[in-house]
């Protein structure tokens, strides 16, 4: 895993946690793997794996089967979706905008510039 | 059961030492089989026999030699700079550790050399009578001498024992250096105390027969009072030294 | 697990090296013990473990002094130096001479893990680089499963997939019984592992903190614009990241190097930072 400094590590195996959950890699009520395997896989101390299964429970994003191990949550696609929307607007966007200002980017010119996105990648699609 | 001390560990830590050596022991065995086997030939001459004596004089040098040679291979590893910290922090106390190297050495050692010893004189004989006119006949060592040569090993490897743990370098010159001393003057203190005993009559400085019979006197006290000391106060006090050595020894 | 108290210690003729050392070390954990050059991080190891003997206080592992080297004290240690060499055995000999006096050792955990490091049981040690044989001795020591393993320099002379081995390895062998300690330079190569860190200066303790108050503390990144406050610690070089007391800001990963420098650099401040917010902890 390559870290991102700034942030702490246990936000960043969330990150994980939730891209591998929104890409339905993983599927709601699906087993995910165990504290042990996921501090190897990203190589950290297992108490920080810990941090991020605690952040994540909390969240409601997966619970603990006891003596089973740990399940994404009946609703934890959904969960997450809300987390990583609220997560946009409040954080990404800001900083769009901000930038939209300083280079005197028009609305109209972002709502164009989606519009042609859209209809690429819906070409690549097909 | 006693934590800190185990027969079982006394075993397995034998064991880890002799695989540790097997390469020496490989080479020194074969060494030394050759020299015995040849040995043996020279023996069967003239007589057509080999008899007991002649074994224990074969034995001799090679068993005293080997022996010291071994108990400084054995404790080899505790002076190695980039090894010994694993040696030392194996889990085993002090006193197994001890009792450890002293069997390797002294018990173990005697016992395996005996019956090596007596099984290439064997393979000699049988070759001998294959080919010549000796008739087959069985070594058999237990003899006056063999005993006498046991005790001299038994009572000294001690000694040797002791300067393979204290010394870094140059162990073994150290060690024969101290031993020399040691002897000499226990000699000397012999000589001294049958100066003294005798009322002043022999003058060691002239010239005189007295002097001769001074040290005649003083070899045969020694060789009572020195064995005393060497059985029953030095062995048993170099084996508590090594001990102690051992406590002490840091890394 | 381990208990260090007013612990002295210099070797024959030489100078201090390590004086009024106070150390606790706690099972369930992974320590770093970080210091520059010569100051004493492998002799302190040495000491934990019963290699070399303090000259004044004392060292105590599971209550037993190291200097006595008891079995049980032994039973349950077990050190990786930076340098050494192993026996000229096959890896497999090696193991069964020696696994013999440690209670617990799994051989079965020691196939995986030399499996792991893409070593075979029937190599012959001598004929292995020092890296592959640190890879044996690493391998060995955690399948001994001692509460206590200590490490000097461990990824020292390990090539990189062998340093990402190295970590995926001990996060697995870490667990609430073990403690780790581990001593390094390569504070890169560890960071992720480390939760507690440990710093020797001048031959005293001049840091010793649970990651988890360091970043509960204090900030590290780029200086934000327009910041008025005092900045307890900035790196010289471009583009240099600073040290500020953390307050209401985000937490933020410990950079370890920074830390470390900062807490050579500013002991005082850095500690009376991590006192301070430690008694008023953030919500």
């Amino acid at each position: 895993m390559n870290y991102d400094n700034s942030k702490p590590i246990y936000l960043q195996i969330v990150d994980l946690f939730y891209e591998n959950i929104l890409s339905k890699k993983w599927r709601e009520e699906e087993r995910i793997p165990s504290v042990r395997e996921v501090a190897m896989m990203v190589e950290v101390n297992p108490n920080t794996a810990i941090r991020a299964f605690t952040y994540l429970q909390e969240q409601n994003v997966i619970h603990n089967a006891r003596g089973i191990g740990y399940f994404v949550s009946k609703n934890g696609y959904q969960s997450v979706l809300n987390i990583k929307k609220k997560e946009f607007i409040k954080q990404t966007l800001p900083d769009v905008f901000k930038k939209m200002g300083l280079l005197h980017i028009q609305l109209e010119e972002v709502t164009s510039a989606y519009n042609q996105y859209i209809k690429t990648t819906a070409h690549e699609k097909k | 059961m006693n934590p800190q001390f185990n027969l079982q560990r006394i075993g397995r830590f034998i064991y880890r030492d002799l695989v540790l050596l097997k390469g020496s022991i490989t080479t020194a065995a074969s060494v030394i089989a050759v020299l015995f086997f040849i040995g043996s030939l020279f023996d069967l001459r003239g007589d057509l026999r080999f008899s007991a004596e002649e074994f224990v004089g074969m034995l001799r040098p090679v068993y005293i030699i080997a022996g010291i040679l071994f108990t400084f291979a054995i404790l080899r590893e505790a002076h190695y700079k980039k090894g010994n910290h694993f040696y030392f922090s194996l889990p085993i106390s002090p006193l197994e550790r001890i009792l450890a190297i002293w069997c390797a050495s002294s018990l173990l050692f005697t016992v395996v050399f005996t019956l090596f010893g007596m099984a290439v004189g064997q393979v000699a004989i049988a070759v001998a009578s294959f080919f010549s006119s000796v008739d087959f006949h069985l070594v058999h060592p237990f003899t006056d001498s063999y005993w006498s040569l046991i005790k001299f090993y038994t009572l000294i490897q001690p000694a040797f024992l002791l300067g393979a743990i204290s010394f870094r370098k140059n162990r073994i010159g150290k060690t024969l250096f101290l031993v020399i001393l040691t002897v000499t003057a226990v000699f000397l203190f012999n000589v001294i105390l049958c100066f003294l005993f005798s009322d002043g009559s022999f003058d060691l400085f002239e010239s005189d027969p007295f002097t001769t019979q001074a040290f005649a006197q003083a070899s045969d006290e020694y060789s009572s009072l020195g064995s005393f000391l060497f059985g029953f106060v030095l062995g048993p006090l170099m084996l508590l030294a090594c001990y102690y050595k051992l406590i002490e020894k840091e890394v | 697990m381990i208990r260090i108290q007013n612990l002295k210690f210099n070797y024959p003729k030489g100078k201090t090296i390590l004086d009024h050392i106070n150390l606790e070390f706690v099972p369930g954990n992974i320590y770093g013990l970080f210091g520059r050059n010569g100051e004493g991080k492998s002799t302190l190891m040495k000491l934990m473990c019963g290699l070399l003997f303090p000259k004044t206080g004392s060292c105590h592992i599971l209550d037993q002094p190291t200097a006595t080297r008891t079995v049980k004290g032994l039973q349950d240690s077990f050190i990786v130096p930076e340098d050494f060499e192993l026996s000229p055995l096959r890896i497999a000999t090696y193991a069964k001479v020696n696994a013999a006096f440690y209670p617990k050792f799994s051989f079965e955990q020691f196939l995986h893990l030399i499996k792991e490091f893409h070593l075979d049981l029937q190599d012959f040690i001598p004929t292995l680089s020092f890296g592959q044989q640190k890879k044996v001795l690493i391998a060995f020591g955690i399948a001994t499963n001692t509460k206590l393993l200590l490490m000097d320099e461990p990824t020292n002379g390990l090539d990189i997939p062998s340093k990402s081995q190295f970590r995926k390895i001990i996060a697995e062998a870490a667990d609430e019984g073990k403690c780790i300690v581990i001593a390094t330079h390569q504070v890169r190569d560890l960071h992720s592992l480390i939760n507690h860190l440990v710093i020797l200066d001048h031959a005293r303790v001049s840091f010793d903190q649970p990651l988890s108050a360091v970043s509960n503390a204090l900030w590290f990144g780029k200086p934000p614009q327009g910041i008025s406050e005092p900045i307890l610690y900035s790196e010289s070089s471009f583009g240099g990241k600073v040290v500020l007391a953390r307050k209401e800001r985000n937490e933020t990963e410990v950079d370890l190097e920074l830390l470390f420098n900062a807490a050579l650099a500013r002991p005082e401040e850095i500690n009376h930072v991590l006192k301070t917010a430690y008694h008023e902890p953030a919500v």
